[in-house]
């Protein structure tokens, strides 16, 4: 058929065209590979742009050597094409060659159209077999189907014979691309934690959403070419295609973005993109024949097509990771079909009526449902049976880029976070947790500190939020109460002037008089039987005057002078003889009756009589004076005209309202306790009457018993003449508790004798409340450092001893964090059995940002000594990799070593950290003071170099951070490299824990209580082994046969005879290299050339040890499965048993791959019968 | 390795000598292939002499043991501390009859 198309001439620009077209299209499989990749984790990512591209490179031979000749070649009735098989190209068959071009990059995209969806969990394996299933069988029959004929106009497909339209494929390659994914994805499952039993579908929210839009875009531009080229030629219709495609994408894109925003609140990337790839799918099969507004429509159904399909998945539990079922199928089936109900006839030019037309789509979706669908799921099921198509659930946790193409990217996925999260200071991101590594357990713990420093961020932002509230108010408060304070002592000094000046200045009469006379004549009468003294006073007339008599005055002030026309105040001191009258008697019975009955204060209206014969009314009040209630020695009297009432009123009420205030409390009490007078303000306060209050001892109403008031007292008469100030708990009527700030101010006699004490309060509750709170809010920040400082300390060694079991060293090391976490850290580790690795560094900040570099430190140093015993290969490495991401330019020192345990040499390398001392065994102290680099995390690319020195028996290394020659005494001294120096050159050291102890203690002796101002580490090694324990030692190299394997058995066995090692190690340690060699030589060099395994033996006086080295592909012997060893014989496979053998019976055992070598050790340990051996 | 054969009625008695390992296990296993398809049925081995016994050598015998099947047996004894060891550890002691010496293996 093709040949026959040979002899047309296509014109060179429908060739130019299509192949334009053809490479617009192979752009969509870019496209592809950036959207899906950006729609998954990124642990998968490698897995998914590999499939990306495998499955173009797939598609292509196969669609070269079969595919295309099966969909195009001449056909067999309509239903399969029979030439055109690994066509050969050439000048002579252009058109046919860029036919074949354009349409092996439509294979590719059906192909790739699966991978999205079935991403994150499918083998890669089962993945190029479902390539080539696609490619080489359902494509390119349903293909043929429908386009056969295609390159020379002609529809001789079955399907096309009945008028079947798919103009660029949303059937033939959209929804056989999508018919695929859905038979995998039913057979496969969800991703695991997609569909959680007890919970509602969890969205797995794709790695790079920026990159899959990319992609998106990327498709959309090859859909140009995807529809545009679909044209075959380039003429008049190539525009309409074209921008019926764009406005339908468009279309697509905001419908879904709008009715998604609608339904979910927002607009989500994912509907935005799967919105637009929708329309385009949509218009994919009728770009041609459909009206503008058509295209629209059926770009803007397509859209809403996607996400109703995309909720359907999710009802059913199907879980496509992409959404390529929706996209692809689901708007697939929608544009195949709208062909049928927009197409307009002329263009489709199939001669049928609507109804036909729609008929006949549907005949065709209803094909590709039984072609492709039901046959692949058959095909599925059965080669799933045969090989599980999904991974392992550990290789899905851990990722696909790990499990299946060995890739890893924890370290840096890790570095990514946390350098995220140093950038935005979000706590809330996570690191990825790798399972079995250990930048995993690294993470793990990391995000178990991040975990609680969100949880204690939170509420430590709102307490200092509110503490910052508290100290704001408290400041205002304090300074109002100040104020007031200074307000109500300048009122109190106000006040004990105007009771001072009361007398001379007052306007009103006041007399001080002594009763005591008076006192006595009235218990005189009381005693003598007399019960109701008014009474007796009544009965006899007279007896009033003639006790009023007794009174004394003392002292009188000017007004009363004024008051009684007295020229000085001899004419009133004295007797009170002349100024009484007719009416006194009766006045005098009263208020003597009324101060015999206990009042402290009387008042009454009296005639007034005064020195020229006039009269006149009065008030006269008696007060018996403060310290004399018991003596009446003292008692004020004071006189007010009232002849002129108004007058009188005015400047009583003068008096009253100098004594009140608005928010002061004041209070007069008297020496023993009871309360004179108290302002309205603080009777208010207290929520008690002033009859309740006055005249009663203060701690029966508004004292607190135990509130601090009888220290207050205490100090007050402790010291007369000064003033108190205190704050004593009170309480108000109904029994709550007030806080009171008081200020005592004690009013003395002429003997300094305190008469009267004048308080005046103000209310602090609110202040006390607020402070207890800003305490208790002080209290909880303390424990958050708390909690920091404890993630520190689990990120260093704490168990000791730490090698119980080996006797060629001991060690030991502290550190004691200052208050606030520092960045302080040791570590020590063995390496392998002979190399112990030991390390002390300080990072140059402080908190949790110096913690968490210190973390990432030690990580490094660790992660890179496993492969490495070069102490500045380690340091060159870890410090290029502190240097990137190092957004807060800390830095750190780091003192590292490694020490081969069996002949004590130490390599070290020293990054800017305090030198080292050894001490050795014959006393000598010897500085490591030799600079390898600058501080680790400051330049990067900086190659360290490193010394070595050897160790003999009874050598101690003392390595320790600043914080121990910089602590300070109290003032302010350091502790000094010398004073450290002296110390290990005086002292004998006898136990690492004991040389640690005796440098702590020496810093502690000079803070002397001092507080600690940075993290103090002390480590000390003893090296305790000087000669070489190492006594023999054998090496074997063998070629890779099994002839090798018996001469090598030969050796060590004879070998092991003649070091004497008894049966019981020699048996299994021949029988375990038997097995590791069995492996090798079977196994590691599968192309069978030669290669040479090396063997080395040693022995020691603990160990009997080998190690099996090659150079074959990278394989862990220790990583397989176990055998089922309770198996019957019929059922026993005998896989895995070797290695199983070596590991039970072996003490150690490991894999390590060095130097492009695979290197196995295994040991035996020697026990008791090794002892005899080395006596023997 | 060395192995003679002795006969002790229907049963063959198999003596190795040496190790049992990958060196040997190939002449191992045709020797007591030959054994088999000669007819003998019922087979015990004399591991008195035997030092070690590799996973090469735990394929042989059970090879051999799935050979006679159900209408033979194989019949182990003299296994030094080490190679118990090894069938202890590799389940093969619940699958094989292993016995203390000669007699009893004859007698059983």
């Amino acid at each position: 058929m093709i040949a026959v198309q040979v002899l047309q001439l296509v014109p060179e620009a429908d060739l130019l065209w299509v192949m334009t077209a053809s490479v617009l299209v192979f752009l969509m499989q870019v496209g592809f590979l950036a959207l899906e990749a950006g729609l998954t984790r990124s642990k998968n990512a490698i897995n998914v742009a590999i499939k990306n591209m495998a499955d173009f490179g797939i598609s292509t031979l196969l669609f070269w050597v079969f595919g295309f000749g099966l969909m195009f070649g001449t056909t067999q009735g309509g239903w399969f094409g029979t030439d055109e098989f690994a066509v050969s190209f050439s000048e002579a068959r252009a058109w046919p060659t860029v036919f074949f071009l354009f349409q092996v990059m439509f294979c590719g995209t059906a192909v790739t159209i699966l991978s999205g969806a079935v991403a994150e969990r499918l083998r890669f394996g089962a993945y190029m077999f479902l390539a080539v299933l696609v490619a080489g069988l359902t494509y390119p029959l349903f293909g043929h189907w429908a386009w056969n004929g295609l390159d020379i106009g002609e529809s001789t497909g079955w399907l096309a014979q009945r008028g079947f339209v798919d103009f660029a494929g949303s059937t033939v390659v959209h929804s056989v691309g999508g018919w695929t994914a859905l038979a995998v994805l039913l057979v496969i499952g969800a991703r695991a934690g997609r569909f959680p039993d007890d919970g509602p579908p969890q969205k797995i929210v794709g790695s790079n959403l920026p990159m899959a839009t990319l992609g998106a875009l990327l498709l959309f531009v090859g859909w140009l070419g995807f529809n545009g080229g679909s044209t075959l030629s380039l003429g008049p219709s190539v525009g309409r295609v074209l921008a019926n495609t764009v406005l339908a994408g468009s279309a697509g894109m905001v419908v879904a973005m709008a009715v998604g925003a609608k339904l979910v609140g927002r607009p989500e990337i994912d509907h935005v993109i799967n919105g637009a790839l929708g329309g385009l799918v949509a218009i994919t099969a009728n770009a041609h024949a459909v009206d503008s507004p058509a295209a629209f429509a059926i770009g803007a159904i397509g859209g809403v097509v996607v996400l109703g399909a995309s909720h359907l998945l999710e009802r059913f539990r199907i879980d496509d990771a992409v959404g390529a079922v929706p996209v692809h199928l689901a708007a697939g089936i929608w544009g195949t079909m709208a062909t049928g109900i927009f197409g307009e006839f002329d263009l489709l030019g199939t001669g049928l009526g609507r109804m036909q037309q729609i008929g006949v789509q549907a005949l065709g979706v209803g094909t590709a449902f039984v072609s492709v669908f039901c046959v692949t799921l058959a095909i599925v099921v059965v080669a799933n049976r045969i090989r599980p198509f999904r991974v392992p659930p550990e290789a899905e946790e851990v990722g696909l880029n790990v499990s299946e193409h060995g890739a890893t990217t924890e370290l840096l996925d890790f570095f990514q976070v946390m350098d995220t999260q140093t950038k935005t200071g979000d706590l809330a991101l996570r690191a990825p947790v790798e399972p079995f590594t250990e930048v995993g357990q690294i993470a793990a713990r990391y995000n178990q500190m991040m975990e609680t420093l969100e949880t204690n961020d939170s509420e430590l932002k709102e307490y200092h939020d509110h503490l910052e509230e508290q100290v704001e108010s408290r400041t205002s408060d304090l300074r109002q109460a100040n104020a007031d304070l200074s307000a109500a002592q300048i009122e109190m000094a106000a006040n004990e002037a105007r009771f001072r000046s009361l007398f001379e200045d007052s306007p009103v009469s006041v007399w001080e008089e002594d009763y005591s006379r008076v006192r006595i004549a009235l218990d005189e009468i009381i005693e003598s039987g007399v019960t109701d003294l008014r009474a007796h006073f009544r009965e006899h007339a007279g007896l009033a005057g003639e006790v009023g008599a007794l009174i004394r005055v003392e002292n009188i002030n000017q007004a009363t002078l004024d008051l009684y026309g007295a020229e000085s105040k001899d004419q009133l001191l004295g007797s009170l003889e002349g100024l009484l009258g007719e009416s006194s008697e009766s006045e005098l019975a009263d208020q003597l009756a009324a101060l015999a009955e206990g009042q402290l204060r009387y008042e009454a209206e009296s005639v007034l009589y005064r020195l020229n014969g006039e009269t006149g009314m009065a008030i006269v009040s008696v007060s018996i004076a403060p310290g004399a209630q018991e003596s009446w020695s003292k008692v004020f009297v004071s006189v007010v005209d009232i002849t002129d009432r108004q007058e009188a009123e005015r400047l009583l009420g003068v008096a009253l309202e100098q004594l009140e205030s608005t928010d002061t409390i004041i209070e007069r009490w008297t020496p023993d306790g009871r309360v004179v007078e108290m302002n309205q303000f603080g009777l208010d306060l207290f929520g008690f009457s002033a009859d309740e209050v006055i005249g009663r001892d203060g701690s029966e109403t508004f004292r607190s018993p135990d509130g601090g008031w009888e220290e207050e007292r205490a100090a007050l008469f402790a010291n007369p003449g000064e003033s108190v100030e205190s704050e004593t708990e009170c309480r108000r009527s109904d029994g709550t508790p007030i806080w009171v700030a008081w200020r005592n101010s004690p009013i003395l006699d002429e003997d300094n004798n305190i008469v009267a004490v004048i308080s005046i309060g103000i209310d602090i509750t609110e202040r006390r409340d607020m402070e207890m709170q800003v305490k208790a809010a002080k209290e909880r920040m303390e424990k958050e450092l708390n909690v920091a400082r404890d993630i520190q300390m689990s990120m260093v060694p704490l168990d000791f001893p730490a090698f119980p079991d080996r006797e060629e060293f001991s060690i030991y090391a502290i550190l004691e964090p200052a208050r606030e976490v520092g960045g302080d850290f040791y570590d020590f580790f063995l390496i392998d059995h002979d190399h112990l690795c030991f390390t002390v560094g300080d990072v140059s900040d402080k908190g949790v940002p110096a913690a968490l570099f210190m973390a990432v430190t030690k990580t490094l140093i660790k992660s890179h000594a496993a492969s490495d015993l070069s102490p500045a290969s380690i340091m060159t490495a870890a410090n290029d990799e502190l240097c990137e991401n190092n957004e807060s330019s800390m830095f750190v020192t780091i003192f590292l070593c490694i020490l081969d345990l069996r002949t004590g040499e130490m390599v070290y390398t020293n990054a800017g950290h305090n030198p080292p001392y050894i001490k050795t065994s014959a006393g000598e102290l010897i500085t490591l003071d030799q600079r390898h680099g600058p501080v680790a995390g400051a330049i990067g690319g900086v190659a360290y170099g490193e010394d070595r020195l050897k160790l003999t028996a009874g050598d101690y290394v003392v390595m320790f951070t600043d914080g121990v020659t910089e602590a300070m005494s109290p003032n302010r001294e350091l502790y000094s490299e010398d004073a450290l120096e002296t110390l290990l050159i005086d002292s004998g050291l006898d136990e690492p824990t004991q040389a640690v102890a005796l440098v702590y203690d020496a810093i502690v002796d000079h803070q002397d209580g001092a507080e600690q101002s940075d993290d103090i580490t002390v480590l000390s090694l003893e090296f305790k082994s000087s000669e070489e324990i190492l006594a023999e030692r054998l090496v074997i190299v063998m070629p890779n046969t099994l002839e090798g394997v018996g001469s090598a058995l030969q050796q060590l066995d004879e070998f092991a005879g003649e070091e004497g090692i008894e049966d019981k190690v020699r048996r299994p340690v021949l029988l375990a290299l038997d097995d590791l060699l069995n492996n090798v030589v079977s196994y590691a060099f599968p192309d069978g050339s030669d290669h040479e395994i090396e063997i080395s033996v040693d022995v020691s006086a603990h160990r009997f040890a080998i190690s099996v080295s090659d150079d074959g592909m990278p394989f862990n012997p220790f990583g397989l499965d176990l055998p089922d060893t309770t198996a019957s014989i019929a059922d026993r496979g005998i896989g895995g048993l070797g290695i199983h053998l070596v590991r039970t019976l072996m003490d150690e055992y490991r894999y390590e791959r060095r130097g492009g070598r695979n290197v196995v050790t295994v040991a035996k340990y020697l026990d008791s019968g090794s002892t005899e051996r080395e006596s023997a | 390795m060395n192995i003679t054969d002795e006969k002790s009625g229907d049963v063959v008695i198999a003596r190795f000598e040496g190790s049992l390992d990958t060196r040997t296990a190939s002449d191992a296993m045709s020797h007591l292939d030959a054994l088999v398809e000669g007819g003998s049925s019922q087979i015990v081995v004399d591991f008195t002499s035997t030092d070690f016994v590799s996973s090469a050598g735990l394929r042989v015998l059970l090879a051999t043991a799935k050979k006679l099947g159900a209408t033979g047996w194989l019949r182990l004894f003299g296994l030094n501390p080490s190679v118990q060891e090894v069938f202890d550890v590799s389940g093969f002691s619940t699958i094989f009859s292993i016995f203390d010496d000669e007699a009893s293996a004859l007698s059983a």
